[in-house]
């Protein structure tokens, strides 16, 4: 099977390369750039051309020193059933509606969520029309007018910019067209919800002014697509003024709009948001959530919902340290032992702290025991099986998820029940869940793969299934081995590590790692994976990461790249 | 009675009807289709999510699998659709025998979901879920092709290929007797894999179903009464209906500036807007209609137990009252801790399915009667809910011509696995009540197993029919004459089941 070596920045890309040609692949960057070639002549991929340089930078688009401005092609997309509410929560400013929507993963709606929204609409929209003084001072009642007045400014609010002719002239062929009998009340009503339901309002399509193979955003547009990255919301009065005054066509105007963003309530939620996911704390295919993870019952007593919600508080609150405090170093985030506790949790980590479910507290953690996100107990429980760790499920999360590396599915007629595992010597002298995960995966057809994931997973032999430290095995009482050889894991890792204390410190200075934390983020800001033509746009990104090795500076870096600040709208 | 749709702009369901409808018509005439063959006038697809208990087949499962072909012979071959002795049913004979429903049931095994055998390992949950009632092969949700027969985004990302049961059964009832083109689809909420119920040509266009009764007795009962119609809230539906044709509209210009493919995502939109829209508007009350009172509002997904039985009920009433040719109930996979014994051993993931795995991690023996009683009761409120649905469609109270609707109606009960511990896609069992009109032959259980034929206990592969040529069955106790189904590859029969007919 040929070997694979590849830049980390390809990794994500090559992904599916990578699984067909199995589990041979290097990780790590060699730092040669690989099969992109920035600067090319017409720019990565080819959708660039002589006619393209600079053509798409316009007023603040400044092309980050690739040659040409390019970016991926991209496709329109709805709200998500959070920025929806949001959105509706802030245009009728009632903070406390609570849409019920269809989980809605498809680019096609599908019929239940149609019909949702059209309940959720019917359900939102107050039968007075009271409410909607916050769009003007005139008295709709009696006075149709009015009625216009007031409809086109929610109208325009909804649609995150100004209305066009066609817009208007569509608004006022529906109102003209409900039943003479409703009173302007019951229309003021119905055409609000014929908004809400609008493919203006439901979905998000940045269509720019043309230039060269993109459109460049105007000001609106990258107002909605800053809004909903940094706080899955509508864009506020101060960025809808910065939009109309210029100020978002220049990059510095994007980051100086991201820093004040960043540095509002509405963003900690989604900062939150992006590490419970990259931590799969609300599950993945085949693997349940924090809240639903089954424990056993007698191994396990005190793992109940209080303790699984505490574990989540836990994370969500060391994301907000590190972003808040440390200016989200990735350091921080892979070795930090700030952590947020409850009585439970500080059982867990057997810290000094409340007595109480309900008292918090920051403590540092054991320098010896925890470093950073990967040795917190919510993340340990979910990457665990019911009884014992599972090295498996944490090996095949640390190489997907934060190397960024695919690897293709096993075999068809895999054995996939969870490792059990009993005290004493058990079949084939196997006295440990690593003896037992070795001896399962032994066989040639697993190995390719498994020589990775497994080193991966054995440096997390300390914690148990819950997180808690373990020197010896629950289950068995067999003695921790958590060294791992990761000479498969490719450059920059290669080499013997003791625990995770030791793979986090790697983690914390690899490129790989901060490749990989790009890439996703990149998914969340566009709401699409990278292609090549990306290329200059994510080495951009990566430039600026590398030299603060921040979070923060990954996120206004993104709002400042070329993929961010046009759209390319080929097929 | 008839509610009027005042407001409507009849050039948009012309024009862009039209436009938008015809992709659809390789599905809506399949094949040879045309009115006749039996006399079911509705039709109700119950979809249980999990899979069924059987015995665990030698063959036909996971091609490959070393530990599979014989399974581990010290394993008890449970079978709970096998009838016992004194019973007909196997399973379903808990529920029915004794009653007036019995005379009604057919209870059909030896059916495989070929589309999920031919695929990977016998089928997978994505792959189970997606095919069961569809009978092609799947495609995968991102428009990837399948890579080593795995879609990149696992089974969540699976999809159909083309139209489900339910809804090319929604096309020919509509086109023979009118009412809605489009199946009511209501949902037991819980965890399941993929999804088994497509709608139209594409996979997208999948439903998960409405899980709060009261949100689906809104939209269907809203404005309705049993009495003379409640004039504010006509207008109220009124207004909804020309709200909704002003929003076709606002689609269509929007869809008019857009490339090909954001352009199918928003026209896709403009369709649902259009079947919500027809539903709405063109509710039609017949003399069985009575509406019922208003559910309680289930906000909280977690209370199956009180809000499926509504969900059946409200299924009835959708159907006395003409709201829908065709009802759809997917049932997810869930616990039932309120079955008469409870919850009798813990479960790896919190979900029913999960239940059969253990057959394969019962080490203790002493296990094996708790978790078959516990498998049972589980499934017995399931087939409870199908019993609420065939009982009020039997109720003499509403007669037509003179019969029971059950009589000229069909509810089919389906899964996706005939054992789900193995995720076996061969040797399905399904339910069939009511008579279609006399097209079916009920109140018998129907071995299609050849090799169970002779040995009632063969643990060998042997179907003799396929999901292609039950739902061609289906399809034709709807008084359609379909001769095809799905991708008829996968078909054995090459048409209908003879051995079902009366």
């Amino acid at each position: 099977m040929r070997k694979l070596k590849h830049p980390a920045l390809l990794a994500g890309f090559l992904g599916a390369l990578l699984g067909l040609s199995g589990c041979t692949a290097k990780i790590g960057s060699d730092g040669s750039g690989g099969g992109v070639a920035p600067g090319a002549p017409g720019g990565p991929g080819g959708l660039g051309g002589p006619g393209n340089a600079g053509g798409a930078g316009g007023p603040g688009a400044t092309p980050s020193g690739c040659g040409s401005v390019a970016a991926g092609p991209e496709r329109i997309h709805r709200l998500t059933p959070l920025e929806y509410t949001n959105t509706v929560r802030a245009l009728l400013g009632n903070a406390a509606l609570e849409p019920v929507l269809d989980a809605d993963k498809q680019p096609i709606a599908t019929l239940d969520g149609v019909r949702k929204w059209y309940n959720a609409a019917d359900a939102a929209v107050p039968a007075t029309s009271s409410w909607l003084s916050a769009y003007g001072s005139c008295k709709p009642d009696a006075d149709a007018a009015c009625a216009v007045t007031l409809y086109e400014a929610f109208a325009e609010r909804a649609f995150r910019r100004p209305l066009t002719n066609d817009e208007r002239a569509w608004l006022a062929d529906s109102w003209a067209a409900f039943p003479p009998a409703a009173s302007i009340a019951l229309r003021l009503q119905t055409i609000v919800e014929l908004v809400l339901q609008a493919p203006q309002f439901l979905y998000v399509y940045l269509d720019g002014k043309p230039s060269g193979a993109l459109n460049v955003l105007d000001g609106y547009e990258r107002a909605e697509r800053l809004a909903y990255f940094l706080w899955d919301a509508p864009p506020d009065q101060a960025l809808l003024t910065a939009a109309s005054g210029g100020q978002l066509d220049t990059t510095a105007g994007m980051r100086e709009q991201a820093e004040r963003m960043l540095g509002d309530e509405r963003a900690k939620p989604v900062l939150r948001s992006f590490l419970a996911k990259w931590l799969e704390l609300d599950g993945a295919t085949i693997l349940p959530s924090l809240e639903q993870t089954p424990k056993d019952a007698k191994l396990y007593p005190g793992f109940d919902a209080v303790l699984r919600q505490s574990m989540r508080r836990e994370i969500e609150s060391f994301m907000d340290y590190v972003m808040f405090e440390k200016d989200g170093s990735l350091d921080a985030l892979f070795t930090g032992r700030r952590a947020y506790v409850n009585g439970p949790l500080a059982k867990i980590y057997e810290v000094a702290g409340p007595a109480t479910a309900d008292d918090w507290a920051w403590v540092d953690l054991d320098p010896t025991k925890r470093a950073g996100m990967l040795t917190r107990a919510g993340f340990l429980a979910v990457h665990a099986s019911q009884d014992v760790t599972s090295p498996i499920r944490r090996g095949v999360y640390m190489l997907k998820e934060v190397l960024c590396v695919d690897i293709p599915p096993p075999p068809a007629n895999v054995d996939n029940s969870p490792i059990k595992v009993t005290a004493g010597e058990m079949a084939g002298g196997v006295k440990t869940v690593r003896q037992a995960t070795l001896t399962r995966t032994g066989n040639p057809t697993c190995a390719g793969c498994h020589v990775m994931i497994n080193e991966l997973g054995f440096a997390f032999e300390h914690y148990d299934a819950i997180g808690r430290w373990q020197e010896t095995e629950v289950g068995t009482g067999g003695t921790i081995d958590a060294t791992a050889n990761l000479s498969h894991a490719g450059d920059g890792f290669d080499g013997p590590v003791d625990g995770a204390l030791e793979l986090s410190g790697k983690l914390a200075k690899s490129p790989a790692v901060a490749q990989c934390a790009t890439k996703k983020w990149f998914e969340v800001a566009l709401r699409r994976s990278p292609v090549a033509l990306d290329a200059c746009s994510i080495d951009t990104i990566q430039a600026k990461v590398a030299e603060k090795s921040s979070i923060r500076e990954l996120l206004l870096a993104m709002v400042e790249s070329d993929a961010f600040l046009n759209v390319n709208h080929g097929e | 009675m008839t509610l009027k749709n005042s407001g409507r702009r009849v050039f948009l369901r012309g024009v862009g009807g039209l436009a938008l409808g015809l992709p659809f018509l390789e599905y809506t005439h399949e094949k040879a289709w045309a009115a006749t063959a039996g006399g079911a006038k509705r039709l109700v697809v119950v979809f249980n999510h999990g899979g069924e208990t059987m015995c665990m087949q030698k063959s036909g499962l996971r091609a490959g699998n070393p530990k599979i072909p014989d399974y581990d012979p010290s394993l008890p071959t449970i079978d709970h659709w096998l009838p016992k002795p004194g019973g007909t049913f196997g399973i379903a004979h808990e529920i029915f025998e004794g009653t007036e429903l019995a005379k009604k049931l057919m209870v059909v095994r030896g059916v495989d979901n070929a589309a999920a055998l031919k695929g990977r390992y016998g089928g997978d949950h994505g792959l189970s879920n997606c095919t069961s009632l569809v009978a092609r092969a799947t495609g995968c949700g991102d428009g990837s092709s399948p890579a080593g027969g795995k879609c990149p985004s696992g089974d969540e990302g699976e999809i159909a290929t083309g139209p489900s049961l339910d809804w090319v059964a929604a096309q020919r009832l509509q086109k023979s007797q009118g009412g809605s083109a489009n199946p009511l689809a209501l949902h037991v909420p819980g965890h399941y894999y993929g999804s088994a119920f497509f709608w139209g040509a594409k996979g997208e266009q999948r439903t998960e179903g409405e899980t709060n009764p009261r949100t689906a007795f809104n939209t269907l009962f809203a404005g309705v009464t049993t009495g003379a119609p409640d004039p504010a809230a006509v207008l109220r539906r009124e207004l909804k209906v020309s709200m909704l044709n002003g929003l076709m509209d606002g689609y269509k210009r929007f869809s008019g500036k857009l490339g090909q493919a954001d352009k199918g995502i928003v026209d896709a939109h403009f369709e649902h807007l259009s079947s919500l829209e027809k539903e709405i508007s063109g509710l039609e009350l017949s003399a069985q209609c009575v509406v019922p009172t208003q559910p309680a509002d289930f906000k909280d997904d977690n209370k199956q137990q009180q809000s499926a039985p509504i969900q059946a009920q409200l299924i009835v009433a959708a159907l006395r009252c003409g709201a829908t040719n065709v009802a759809n109930l997917q049932i997810a996979d869930i616990l039932t801790p309120w079955a008469p014994s409870g919850l009798q051993l813990k479960s790896d993931y919190d979900i029913g399915h999960s239940l059969g795995h253990w057959v394969s991690a019962l080490s203790d023996p002493a296990n094996v009667p708790k978790w078959e009683l516990e498998m049972k009761e589980n499934r017995a409120w399931r087939m409870g809910l199908v019993k609420i649905i065939a009982d009020g469609l039997n109720s003499p109270d509403f007669p037509e011509g003179g019969v029971p609707l059950l009589d000229n109606s069909l509810i089919f009960y389906s899964n996706e696995f005939s054992t789900g511990g193995i995720h076996c896609s061969t040797d399905g069992p399904y339910m069939l009540i009511g008579g279609a009109g006399g097209y079916l032959k009920t109140g018998r259980f129907v071995e299609l197993h050849k090799a169970r034929l002779a040995n009632p206990a063969s643990l060998d592969a042997g179907s003799t029919a396929s999901t292609n040529d039950l739902y061609v069955t289906i399809l034709n106790a709807l008084g359609a004459a379909d001769t095809e189904f799905g991708d008829m590859k996968f078909a054995y029969r090459k048409g209908v089941i003879s051995e079902l007919l009366a």
